[in-house]
């Protein structure tokens, strides 16, 4: 308590801080009132505009987090240091992707090429593939582990755990004669997980509305401080 | 019943005897006093330890005197504590070995086992220490010895039948120098002990035979004029108007201990205080308490000046008055004084101080009912020294005449001496003759003990002082064995000599007294506690080998104090020695009128048996002594608060000027005086100066530590109880104390600190304060100085980097961090993953290289649920150029899961002539939908069934929207914002203008909502934010995410889904079949259709999979069962 208040007299107010919360208050309530409001309402249209905002934002955060990726990594062309070399391989990356890009819209492909979107294939060729990959490996890490699970200790947690992995990948097969562990996975997938899920998904909500309340009370951190 | 239980108190004999009286003031009962000794019957003995009785006094220490065995056994009291009946052993009795004045004491108690019993085991433990070697003694005494050990040295007391009626007092008195009379015994009266003591009295005579022959050359003056008895006991008798008891001769005291304790020593003087008969004292003592005795009588010091010697003539000396017939005939003999020593006065002055001092050292502290009996007998001879004062003051005149050219110190004193030479009574004397041969002046030796130099007269010279101990010592030489001195001071080799000689270093104002007379100090402890203290100084325990310590030696040679020592004694007791007791005429100033002290009996019995030392001096307030007329000449003269000059003037009452006259003549070269009641009024200065160190050195008081508010008293160790490490360290300790001492006095001889000692030595200062204090050298360890060189190759490094780098000095060099050398751990490899993976390996392989690994069953769509069928349902149900709406949610990661159900459902959806309108809010999901879309457009089966010859167009047949940003705001701003609606559906990714005109999202603008999904979140974004009433909405997801978002399938939510490749699988079994080119197989390549193969290996490595984790649940689980066994 005493601590508490010391803190609090040593704060200071400071400008941006309160014109931050202000923004955050005035800004979050007439969202909130707006989408609870009709669509054509003031407040609404109000809301609305709020959310273009927000979304062009979104948009601009993104070119802006490009842009700062590009910055970092010409940054640590100049001086040779340990990963520089990723730093250029993402840089060239970027500029490949960025010409590939323009490239297809401006049709400049000649040959095989001419008429074709170079660009998606790279995607699909590169992207998609090693990524689809580096999913696979998931599989295999996932056995492994399943098997050596119960190998340091044997417990009732482990034991249902795999229980229910068992159950699900043995129901899942398509494998004559297994139509009863496809009813039980069917059963556990819609009354157990299905129940856990709904409870995770409301602890979520909770969460959701309590991170929108403490913004709207402006005992958000993030909008208190700079 | 136990005999305990029927035990009855009133059975009980009850003892003849009270001790009651010890705490009250009550008289002792007089039986006892009959019964029983002075010593043994004052003190509260009886009291405090149960004392002995005769069937627990070891027969063969025969402690106790004759009389006193013979008493107990025939007074009642006696046969009371001896209850037990008597267990009939053969002893000496029985025999009839004993002489007959033992067996007649047994008679009256035939059923008492007598002295014949089984000494304690305290004793007889002790005993085995006790030397039994012959040594007389002058000064000291050691009760332990008083067993025959000790009177090897004399002949062993003839004991005295104790049925024998008391005779009638008589003074036993016995001249110095005279044997006494032979009590020998016949053979068959003695014990065996009395014949073993006299075979070592003889063995003793014929070793010693020069000295007794020394001792018996005692002059005859002294023979002639000094009287032995029991004056003493004689006085306190008087005093206490009790009836006289037949005190028995006691050459040596034998209290009942056979212990071998170095703290048994006592002053002879004492012991032989306490034996004396009152009908010993002299004539002039009988009169104490009455009005016959006067100052005169006191200040009649020619009782103690030394008799005239024979060889030469008497000095012309001023008539000296006589003495007259109060005055007793050893007084006259031994007070005449002597004018070549200065009077006497003045040895008697030192002859008092020194056995004040002696008193002082070894019995600092007196119990108070011993008090109380020294207390009675100085009041019995304050009266009789008033009375000589008035009466007759012509002795004086005689005591100037006595010369003194050869005084021979080893005079007779009066039996009551001793007593009064003890502290307290040491006050009783005003003045006292030095016993200095020539010189008149003298100061104090330091060499000498505290206690010593204390009562040792300021102004004399250091020689003199020197001689002034001889003498004194001399005066305590052992005279033959009858003599007095030695039959009462015992034949012990201890004397003041020795005893200062060999202590000079460790005596100490406390700690002589409290070790001699055992804890506490009191004096009660050498008859209550015979036991052996191991705290005794080491001077003390040399008396436990009397042969190391040739006492006649010792005596031969008068001690020659070293002078060095006189510049360590502690300058206070300069200061204090400093005080002038030299004018001792003042103390007789104011004298006037003597009055003769009248105490009545009750004062005398109030004094004698409660009444503290103290009060008796009128030290105490509360006294009341004052009042009872006490001889003021006997209150110490304390002479520095007004009430105690006030005493001292009030000392010499009566006095009149004549006779400090004949004083003065008497002595006209006197040198400072020392009276007895100043050297106590110095001695307590110094008491009172003295530093608290002193008084902390007590040894038996308990140290006492204090800190953090806790103190914790600790009893000190004597060192030699301790051990062998601790007393090394403090020896060593000593040893740099003593260099520190040593060099801080160096340091001490100018300055502030100049003449203080003891202090911390003094550092020079390095330089001047004006100058300017740099440190020129540095001291530093091994590990600063590894830690400098680290340092300094550390910027030497970062130096030749600055140079490489080009860079200036303000420059920042950023240092890389110094990362670890990655220690690569040669991990040991896992022969169970590898066979895991290569398992799964071929079961995922497999199917696509071989038939015979399709071990699943096909897919078709009889394995769809409800929610399931409901995607194909909804796809069934689009009409040509319906819009679809769909949401690409999945990156890169997920495509190759999704982009098959998405390719699946989107073939359908085409195949239906849907317009498929595809957005993402993931970056790279429109890009992905973009290539998925892109394939289908030119796919010849979809073509075939659109029955298109071209690939179809986007933003004709199919629309790939730009990234919509936000997230679930760009969710929320599709269906709630016609403007934002707009703007998303009004480009796509090209940038270019789709023609999408939707204003707000209503169920007529789509025909269904279709979300491919990777994550659950993205399920419930587009589950949650776009609601758009009558739009149907499927998901389709990966199966990671079934389990979660199949919560989000119902109808507020998705009314169908599609999960992974499985469902890709049957809806394209179920849907596509027509739609799609049917696989055909290279020539040369005989493998099954991949994307039947793709099926059975996702249905071959789930069993794979499941089996392989089956197998690892069996394996461990036995493996953990094993384990648990151990």
């Amino acid at each position: 308590m005493q601590a508490d208040r010391k803190t609090r007299r040593r704060r200071r107010l400071r400008l941006g801080n309160a014109v931050n919360t202000t923004l955050v208050l005035a800004l979050g309530f007439t969202t909130m009132v707006g989408l609870l409001s009709p669509a054509d309402s003031a407040v609404g249209l109000t809301a609305d505009i709020f959310l273009q905002l927000a979304g062009v934002l979104a948009a601009v955060a993104v070119l802006v987090g490009v842009l700062n990726l590009l910055v970092v990594h010409l940054g640590r062309l100049p001086r040779v240091r340990k990963g520089g070399f990723y730093s250029l391989v993402v840089i060239l990356s970027a500029a490949v992707v960025t010409a590939v890009h323009v490239l297809d819209r401006t049709d400049a492909w000649g040959g095989d090429l001419e008429g074709e979107k170079v660009g998606p294939r790279l995607f699909g060729a590169i992207q998609v593939t090693l990524e689809s990959a580096l999913a696979g490996l998931v599989f295999f890490f996932l056995v492994y582990a399943a098997y050596r699970l119960m190998r340091h200790r044997v417990t009732w947690a482990n034991i249902v755990f795999l229980a229910a992995v068992l159950i699900v990948l043995i129901g899942w097969l398509p494998l004559k004669g297994l139509d009863g562990a496809g009813d039980l996975r069917d059963w556990l997938m819609e009354i157990p997980v299905t129940a856990g899920s709904r409870g995770l998904l409301i602890g979520i909500a909770l969460g959701t509305v309590t991170v929108g309340v403490r913004v709207l009370l402006g005992r958000e951190r993030a909008y208190r401080e700079p | 019943m136990n005999d305990d239980q029927n035990f009855n108190f009133d059975d009980m004999p009850e003892p003849n005897f009270d001790t009651g009286w010890l705490d009250s003031k009550k008289l002792p009962p007089q039986d006892d006093k009959s019964a029983l000794p002075d010593w043994l019957s004052s003190a509260p003995l009886l009291e405090d330890e149960p004392q002995p009785t005769a069937d627990a006094i070891p027969s063969d220490a025969a402690p106790l005197p004759d009389w006193l065995a013979g008493q107990m056994a025939t007074d009642d009291f006696s046969g009371t504590l001896m209850e037990e009946p008597a267990q009939p052993k053969p002893n000496l009795l029985s025999t009839g070995a004993l002489p007959d004045w033992l067996s007649t004491v047994n008679e009256p108690t035939p059923e008492e086992p007598s002295f014949d019993f089984e000494e304690p085991p305290l004793l007889r433990d002790e005993e085995p220490e006790i030397e039994e070697k012959p040594a007389p003694s002058l000064g000291l005494k050691r009760l332990s010895q008083t067993a025959p050990s000790v009177q090897q040295s004399e002949p062993p007391p003839a004991p005295r039948p104790v049925s024998k009626p008391p005779e009638p007092p008589q003074p036993q008195i016995r001249k110095l120098g005279q044997k006494r009379e032979s009590q020998s015994l016949s053979p068959d009266e003695m014990t065996f002990d009395d014949w073993e003591r006299q075979q070592h009295q003889k063995e003793y005579e014929q070793v010693h035979a020069e000295d007794i022959a020394m001792t018996e050359a005692v002059p005859d003056w002294f023979v002639d004029n000094v009287e032995i008895g029991t004056a003493d006991k004689d006085i306190a008798s008087l005093v206490l108007d009790l009836e006289e008891e037949e005190t028995p001769y006691l050459p040596e005291v034998t209290p009942p201990t056979t212990t071998g304790s170095l703290t048994n020593y006592v002053p002879d003087w004492f012991m032989g205080l306490e034996e004396q008969n009152l009908e010993n004292a002299p004539e002039w003592a009988r009169t104490v308490g009455t009005d016959e005795l006067s100052f005169e009588t006191l200040v009649d010091a020619s009782a103690f000046a030394p008799p005239e010697p024979e060889p030469e003539p008497l000095p012309e000396l001023p008539a000296a008055p006589t003495f007259d017939d109060d005055v007793p005939d050893w007084f006259k003999g031994v007070a005449t004084p002597s004018t070549e020593t200065g009077g006497a006065d003045d040895w008697m002055s030192a002859l008092d101080s020194a056995l004040a001092a002696s008193a002082e050292a070894q019995m600092p502290t007196i119990s108070e009912d011993e008090a109380d009996l020294a207390a009675g007998m100085t009041f019995e001879q304050q009266d009789w020294f008033d009375q000589a004062t008035e009466e007759t003051p012509e002795a004086m005149q005689t005591f100037v005449e006595t010369p003194a050219a050869d005084f021979e110190p080893s005079f007779g004193e009066p039996d009551w001496f001793p007593v009064e030479a003890s502290s307290d009574a040491m006050q009783t004397f005003v003045e006292t003759p030095t016993p200095t041969d020539q010189d008149t002046d003298f100061e104090p030796s330091f060499d000498e003990p505290d206690w010593l130099a204390d009562v040792t007269p300021v102004g004399t010279e250091e020689a003199d002082q020197s001689n002034l101990v001889e003498d004194i010592f001399a005066a305590q030489m052992p005279a033959p064995e009858e003599d007095f001195f030695a039959a009462m001071m015992g034949a012990e080799s201890d004397t003041f000599a020795s005893m200062v000689q060999e202590d000079e270093e460790d005596l100490d104002w406390g700690e002589a007294p409290a070790s001699l007379f055992g804890e506490g100090g009191a004096a009660s402890n050498l008859f209550t506690r015979p036991a052996v203290e191991d705290d005794s100084p080491d001077w003390l325990r040399a008396y436990e080998t009397p042969d190391e310590l040739p006492a006649l030696e010792v005596l031969e040679e008068p001690m020659l104090l070293p002078s060095h020592e006189e510049e360590a004694a502690p300058e206070w007791l300069e200061d204090i020695s400093g005080v002038d007791f030299a004018d001792t005429g003042d103390l007789f100033a104011d004298v006037s009128g003597g009055k003769t002290p009248a105490f009545s009996d009750k004062d005398l019995k109030e004094v004698s048996s409660g009444t503290s030392i103290d009060d008796l001096l009128g030290l105490s307030e509360e006294s009341n002594l004052p009042e009872v007329a006490g001889p003021k000449a006997l209150v110490p003269v304390r002479g520095k608060t007004p009430t105690e000059e006030l005493m001292v003037s009030d000392l010499f009452e009566g006095i009149d000027d004549d006779l400090f006259k004949a004083l003065d003549d008497a002595s006209p070269k006197a040198p400072p005086k020392t009276t007895t009641s100043e050297s106590e009024a110095v001695k307590e200065a110094v008491v009172a100066d003295r530093p608290e160190w002193i008084a902390d050195l007590r040894p038996d008081v308990p140290v006492t530590l204090s800190a953090g508010g806790i103190s914790i008293a600790f009893e000190q160790q004597r060192i030699g109880d301790l051990p062998d490490a601790l007393r090394r360290l403090r020896e060593k300790s000593a040893d740099v104390l003593k260099g520190e001492s040593t060099t801080a006095a160096q340091m001490s001889d100018s300055g502030p600190l100049a003449g203080v000692t003891g202090g911390l030595g003094i550092s020079p200062q390095a330089t001047a304060s004006s100058e300017l204090n740099l440190v020129t050298y540095l001291t530093v360890t091994d590990y600063q100085a590894e830690r400098i060189e680290l340092l300094e190759g550390i910027l030497d490094l970062t130096e030749q980097r600055r140079r490489a780098l080009g860079l200036d000095e303000d420059e920042e060099l950023e240092v890389a961090a110094v990362v670890p050398a990655k220690k690569h751990k040669r991990t040991r490899p896992h022969f169970d993953r590898f066979l895991i993976t290569i398992i799964l390996l071929a079961a995922l392989i497999g199917p696509f290289l071989s038939d015979a690994l399709h071990v699943a069953e096909e897919a078709d769509s009889s394995g769809f649920t409800v929610r399931q069928y409901a995607v194909p349902k909804a796809v069934n149900g689009i009409q040509p150029g319906q819009y679809v709406l769909m949401a690409f949610e999945y990156g890169p990661t997920a495509a190759g899961e999704l982009n098959p159900l998405a390719e699946a459902v989107l073939r359908d959806i085409l195949s239906r002539r849907g317009v498929p309108i595809i957005l993402s809010t993931y970056s790279l999901g429109a890009i992905n939908a973009r290539r998925v879309i892109e394939d289908l457009a030119d796919d010849p089966a979809l073509l075939d069934t659109v029955e298109r010859d071209e690939p179809l167009q986007t933003r004709e047949d199919y629309f790939v929207l730009r990234y919509v940003s936000g997230g679930t705001i760009g969710i929320r701003g599709l269906t709630r914002n016609e403007q934002v609606g707009a703007t998303i559906f009004a480009t796509d990714t090209d940038g270019e203008k789709t023609g999408l005109e939707f204003d707000t999202l209503d169920a007529t603008d789509f025909a269904m909502v279709v979300v491919v999904g990777e994550r659950v979140e993205d399920i419930r974004n587009w589950a949650e934010q776009f609601d758009v009433p009558g739009l149907p909405k499927y998901a389709l997801m990966s199966a990671g995410a079934e389990p979660l978002a199949t919560a989000y399938v119902g109808d507020a939510g998705y009314q169908g889904y599609l999960a992974g490749y499985r469902d890709t699988y049957r809806y394209n079994q179920l849907r596509n079949t027509r739609t799609r080119e049917a696989f055909e197989a290279p020539d040369d390549i005989d493998v099954p259709d991949p994307e039947v193969s793709q099926w059975h290996s996702m249905a071959l490595g789930a069993m794979v999979a499941s089996g392989l984790i089956g197998l690892g649940v069996v394996f461990n689980l036995l493996r953990g069962l094993r384990r648990r066994r151990r």
